[in-house]
């Protein structure tokens, strides 16, 4: 055998399998998932399904079932048998489509559901937020980075709009975030600047986005976590056959009763033992704690934007704190509430009109299956809340966006009734 | 400087497909070099520093100043006794010498132990280093070693692929090597050779392991905290596919640093070589980690075996044999680290070795007729492996952190 | 020397000399030698042959048939 031929039968397979990879990553694979992936999806809450496409867009693109995104963060993984995949399993039409969990504040949801965009165009949607997200740094990069990948962040750099005064806000929190090396890094450097992307920047985008894509057709669908078939369809026979609010109410409350016996704050008692019990320090721990001022406010008015963009639909919730709990690590309830009214002036005074704001109802009896998340009571009522929103028609909604919502004076405004005013009459109505 | 070096970007070995895009990409000029018979060493010295740089920088920065001084340390006592013993051959001045040599790991070792915290002059590899350091040294005083330079012993020391995690190479063999340039002929067999180890580290450590890492392994553990702090099945389901995740990640990772060192032209030892297979556990020990087990098995065990049997120390061989061992595997223990499993698993590991030799000696005495059969062997692997996975699960510390919760 | 090697190796392995008839057998894969045997059989060597082998030039690859023992010894005898 001489030496060429040697070289070519060790590089050879190689070589081949190279180019089987490129080939297997490039050609176009139709990403289309079983009915029953789906169904485990949606109740998954897993970053894999947050950050890539394939599986969501095919959902809310669907007419039947009938799926609703449901944008929110850790409370969507309270699943007792009153959380709202369950409740609406029994007696709703529709079926949540749960996107988040820990971290995932309004910037991940952003580039979340800027992947189905079009699907979303025209539908409705429930968007859960969380006072506890406007801390004064807003989203941290680890969170960013756990449920946003390149997929996402290309997707969006690639529709991005330098003009944009929302765009290039995004962009620079993207900077922030990432750090300004790599593709998307110095992509979102010339949309921050207010500058196009060549034709060249767009080539390279559109080679990595194919890449991404076909991974996401080929294994997005794999490695669907349990959540349904352990936690939620288990729990559907649980509740009764009817529908009515007051029963449903009743037997939450006592079932809450049932499993928060072991402390004094009306906590699942699982939750007791493993976070609270023999934690020192906890008590007045969150005296200092305050969400009135953080770019998370300029955050969320992109979420806005871009649910104004696909004129969707949306019911909000504004979550409550559990009131025994907030009394013993001393957070400032005067500070919770002017938090509650700083979103929902954000959200109204753009014609955001649906909100639920349970802020003040975190002392009723099982509305809190622990320290900061809603469970059992307030499961029920906010399904009572929600689920004829989604169920029956709506008129559709007017939305008049304003960028203002963008500045550092408003992310850093005390929200007083009258600075609030100020800000209606020197800022919005310029 | 330090904040420079903390804000560059942390390349860490063989962890992801960008990693050996970029190795290859940088030893290829290599490659080409020693299929044409040269070895461009200033090249491959550039290439070393470079990713070596790449591995402690960013947030590891600290843990390159740790590795300078270390390596100039050690350079300074093994050039400092190599000229001491071209003269004189004191034995104090060579215990000192492998006492210094040794200073550096025990303190690493016994700090997070004693202070609960780990060392400052730790660095990732350190254990590696100190057993090529103490190696030569002990060669150097059996007068093995006839030459030796600082440059070559540095290069010897900071072999890029073997860096953090071995397979662990002996100064004499690597010199031997680096020395020379392979003929085309064996430079071709070796390519061939690295670029399937390349590919089956590929299927160890990006496939499989992935499923014992990522999913089986947490899942199984999840399942036996939620049993609570005691035993429960789960925890024997954590110990067998601890014992997947620990073969696959580590073999994986050492079929890339051999295939690595191969495309360099250099012959590094194999680390593992079908350990489950092994029909007794001293066999296991001969298939298993076998860079270290064979570098505890030359510079202790037989080092002490000889001392002791020329001095006459014991009259009985068994009992000879039996303390050796221990003290081999529980020095093995306390060098992973000084925790009580650690301790644990080497003892265990001491003690299957004595009793595998009592029961050889007492099968040979009592059951002569018995023979060899595919029962009996299957039978002897069967006990061997799950003896291995039992000691697996002790030295993985989970049960550490399943009964004390830390 | 090949059946002085012969003997030497069976009481350092506590077996028979029969037991290592074929000299081209590998020594360490069949089990007969272990590290501790080899030591045993190392200073054994020394005494007989008046040869010194410190335990770092001992490389199993080189040691491990009697036909490359017998060889090592010449060797060693010579140097």
């Amino acid at each position: 055998m001489t030496n060429r031929q040697r070289l070519w039968r060790i590089f050879g397979p190689v070589i081949v399998a190279c180019l089987l990879v490129g080939l297997v990553l490039v050609i176009p694979w139709r990403g289309h998932h079983s009915a029953k992936t789906i169904q485990r999806a949606a109740v998954s809450i897993s970053p894999t399904v947050f950050k890539n496409k394939s599986i969501k867009s095919q959902a809310i693109g669907e007419k039947h079932p009938y799926y609703v995104p449901f944008f929110g963060s850790s409370e969507l993984n309270r699943m007792d048998r009153f959380h709202p995949a369950v409740m609406a399993a029994r007696y709703h039409h529709y079926r949540p489509f749960l996107f988040g969990a820990k971290g995932t504040q309004s910037l991940p949801q952003l580039f979340n559901m800027n992947m189905m965009a079009p699907q979303m165009e025209n539908g409705k949607a429930v968007f859960i937020i969380s006072p506890q997200w406007f801390v004064k740094q807003g989203v941290t990069p680890a969170a960013f980075k756990y449920y946003n990948g390149a997929y996402a962040n290309l997707s969006w750099l690639k529709q991005a709009n330098p003009h944009s005064p929302y765009d290039r806000y995004t962009a620079k929190r993207l900077i922030q975030l990432l750090g300004d090396n790599g593709t998307v890094g110095s992509d979102a450097k010339k949309i921050a600047a207010g500058k196009p992307l060549s034709a060249w920047d767009r080539s390279l985008i559109n080679f990595k986005v194919t890449l991404l894509r076909n991974q996401d057709n080929l294994f997005s669908g794999l490695n669907v976590n349990e959540n349904y078939d352990t936690r939620i369809k288990p729990k559907e026979h649980l509740l009764p056959q009817n529908y009515n609010y007051a029963d449903l109410q009743a037997i939450a409350e006592k079932q809450a009763r049932k499993e928060t016996t072991n402390n004094r704050f009306g906590v699942l008692n699982k939750f007791y033992n493993s976070r609270i019990k023999g934690t020192k320090g906890l008590h007045n721990s969150q005296r200092h704690f305050n969400y009135l001022q953080s770019p998370e406010y300029a955050d969320l008015q992109v979420v806005l934007n871009q649910l104004a963009k696909t004129n969707t639909n949306v019911v909000f919730m504004i979550t409550p704190i559990n009131a025994k709990w907030e009394k013993y690590t001393g957070l400032n309830m005067d500070m919770y509430y002017k938090t509650a009214d700083k979103i929902k002036y954000q959200l109204k005074s753009q014609g955001f009109n649906n909100i639920v704001d349970y802020s003040h109802r975190g002392g009723e009896t099982g509305f809190m299956q622990d320290t900061i998340h809603i469970g059992w009571v307030g499961w029920v009522d906010f399904d009572h809340r929600v689920a004829p929103f989604l169920d029956n028609p709506q008129p559709v909604p007017h939305y008049q966006m304003n960028s203002q919502f963008l500045s550092k004076k408003w992310c850093h405004l005390d929200p007083t009734q009258q600075n609030l005013n100020n800000f209606t009459t020197t800022e919005l109505n310029r | 400087m330090l904040n420079w070096i903390a804000s560059m970007p942390n390349l860490s070995a063989y962890g992801t497909p960008t990693y050996f895009l970029y190795l290859l990409l940088a030893i290829l000029p290599l490659g080409i070099g020693l299929y044409y018979g040269k070895r461009f060493s200033w090249y491959e010295a550039l290439i070393s520093f470079i990713f070596l740089f790449l591995m402690f920088d960013g947030s590891s920065a600290k843990q390159m100043v740790s590795l300078v001084i270390y390596v100039v340390y050690q350079t300074i006592l093994v050039m400092g006794y190599y000229h001491y013993r071209q003269k004189n051959n004191a034995g104090g001045v060579f215990y000192i010498t492998i006492f210094l040599s040794l200073l550096p790991i025990v303190i690493v070792k016994v700090t997070p132990a004693m202070v609960g915290h780990n060392s400052l002059l730790g660095f990732l590899g350190i254990s590696y280093l100190t057993f090529r350091a103490a190696g030569t040294i002990i060669e150097t005083r059996d007068g093995a070693v006839k030459e030796i330079n600082w440059w070559k012993f540095v290069r010897f020391m900071l072999f890029m692929p073997t860096i953090t995690s071995g397979p662990i190479d002996r100064y004499r063999r690597f010199s031997k090597d680096y020395r020379k340039v392979p003929s085309r002929e064996k430079y071709l067999g070796m390519v061939e050779k690295g670029i399937m180890y390349l590919f089956i580290g590929f299927l160890y450590k990006f496939v499989i392991d992935y499923f014992f890492a990522q999913q089986w392994l947490p899942a199984a553990e999840n399942m036996a905290m939620a049993h609570g702090h005691h035993l429960s099945w789960w925890v024997v389901a954590v110990a067998y596919l601890y014992s997947g995740d620990l073969y696959f990640d580590f073999a994986g990772y050492s079929l890339f640093a051999v295939a690595i060192s191969y495309f360099m032209g250099v012959e590094t030892p194999m680390n593992f070589n079908k350990p489950f297979v092994s029909k007794n556990i001293k066999e296991f020990w001969n298939r298993w980690h076998m860079s270290l087990s064979f570098w505890f098995r030359d510079y202790i065990f037989m080092r002490f075996v000889f001392l002791a049997t020329k001095k006459h120390w014991f009259k009985n061989r068994n009992v000879l044999s039996s303390l050796a061992y221990m003290i081999n595997m529980v020095t093995m223990g306390f060098w992973h680290g000084v925790t009580w499993y650690y301790i644990l698993y080497g003892f265990l590991h001491g003690f299957a070795l004595v009793t595998n030799d009592a029961w050889l000696r007492y099968k040979r005495k009592h059951f002569k007729g018995l023979e060899s059969t595919a029962l009996t062997q299957n039978v002897a692997r069967f006990i061997t492996f799950n003896f291995v996975v039992f000691s697996f699960l002790i030295f993985s510390g989970f049960l550490n952190t399943l009964f004390f919760g830390h | 020397m090949e059946d002085q090697i012969k003997n030497i190796l069976a009481d350092a392995t506590g077996r028979d000399a029969s037991d290592f008839n074929d000299t081209a057998e590998d020594l360490y894969s069949n089990g007969l030698l272990d590290s501790m045997a080899t030591v045993s059989f190392l200073l054994a060597l020394q005494d007989e042959f008046d040869i010194e082998v410190p335990v770092s030039e001992f490389d199993r690859s080189q040691w491990n048939t009697i036909d490359k023992i017998i060889e090592r010894v010449k060797e060693l005898q010579n140097d």
